[in-house]
């Protein structure tokens, strides 16, 4: 399957803590499963990771939401504050209390592994168990051996992020290669680029991934007690799969799932991975 | 893989000293930038980069359909 499927998912709006609307989905909710909180890549709707979402709602209430302004036009009074890692993590908070949890499982994807690793750092009663699949840990060259997206990464975010005119430059070249059909990769790797073709949007994307940058993965990843599970597949040629060794060897109570999949294996909703995550957790990946 | 036909230019060189920088290789004027590993993103970035070396701005539509160093280069000197 290299297609995406929509999600069997209802979708409400809730105020996040700054006042930002937030698009959240959730599964049909059954009070014999327990709640799982999956943070999303940055860049991608919930669309991308719809069949994953189907199987992991076999066993769990899956709730999830949208990188907060990126996808939807909204205002924001400072940009740099809207879209630090710290409002991220608020907006998971702020989903947590909405949805009026004690505990829950958590899944942090790609960009949403290192918002995922704060939260689980700041609180260690909320989240048993954590699992981050295909991280973005933005370790630094000489760290770990990196992926050539890696490398762009690190490179044109910060100039992405530095004016919304170059964000603008940028996005109109990615609208010029999108329309001449130049773009290169499957459906799922051109999801990821929708924020690419707008430049509020992608500055917006630039100053989150700057702040994630910045913060760096490995000190907090030191902070966190709960038992982890780090997903990655040595056919991943966005995020490499060393820096997600790097980062378990930083968790106190890490298991490393270590396959040949690709970055996407995780949105197919491929079986051994599914399946490796769920019994992680304690449930069986069928229901 | 051709031999250099001939010696590159100040701006050539400045050029396969921004793609080694980007890609880790050392390019021919004639290479491919995609044959050598980059993709649309890197693209990007080393727009950006030269962009910034050559205080020029970069005909996009040119050098995707294009992209050598040679190409650059004279849109370079175009722009100057």
């Amino acid at each position: 399957m290299n297609e995406l499927t929509a999600a069997a998912m209802d979708e409400l709006w809730l105020e996040s803590h700054d006042g930002v609307a937030l698009r959240v989905y959730r599964s049909a909710p059954d009070p014999a499963k327990p709640a799982l909180l999956v943070v999303l890549p940055a860049t991608t709707t919930v669309a991308l990771i719809g069949a994953a979402v189907d199987r992991l709602a076999r066993s769990f209430n899956v709730i999830t939401w949208e990188t907060r302004l990126v996808h939807d036009p909204g205002a924001a009074d400072d940009e740099a504050t809207a879209m630090s890692l710290r409002a991220n993590v608020g907006d998971l908070e702020s989903v947590f209390r909405y949805f009026e949890l004690s505990r829950a499982y958590l899944i942090g994807y790609c960009t949403g592994a290192p918002v995922a690793l704060h939260a689980a750092a700041q609180h260690p009663g909320w989240f048993p168990k954590l699992a981050l699949v295909a991280g973005s840990y933005f370790t630094q060259p000489g760290e770990c051996e990196l992926t050539q997206h890696e490398r762009d990464i690190l490179k044109i975010m910060p100039h992405i992020a530095a004016d919304e005119k170059n964000a603008a430059a940028v996005s109109k070249t990615f609208v010029y290669l999108r329309d001449s059909g130049k773009l290169q990769g499957d459906a799922f790797a051109l999801a990821t680029y929708r924020p690419f073709y707008e430049g509020r949007s992608l500055h917006r994307l630039g100053l989150l991934v700057e702040d994630l940058i910045r913060h760096g993965s490995r000190p907090v990843a030191r902070e966190i007690a709960v038992p982890a599970l780090v997903a990655a597949g040595r056919d991943d040629t966005q995020t490499h799969y060393a820096s997600s060794v790097l980062l378990g060897s930083e968790l106190r109570a890490a298991e490393l799932y270590l396959d040949d999949g690709d970055h996407y294996a995780f949105c197919r909703g491929e079986a051994l991975l599914m399946a490796r995550i769920a019994g992680f957790f304690g449930e069986d990946a069928d229901g | 893989m051709s031999a250099e036909p001939i010696e590159k230019s100040a701006v050539e060189q400045r050029l396969t000293d921004i793609w080694k920088s980007l890609l880790n290789v050392e390019a021919r004027s004639d290479d491919s930038f995609f044959d050598l590993g980059g993709s649309s993103l890197t693209a990007l970035t080393m727009i950006v980069d030269v962009q910034a070396a050559f205080g020029v701005e970069v005909d996009v539509q040119a050098f995707f359909e294009t992209p050598t160093i040679a190409t650059l280069a004279r849109t370079i000197g175009e722009g100057r």
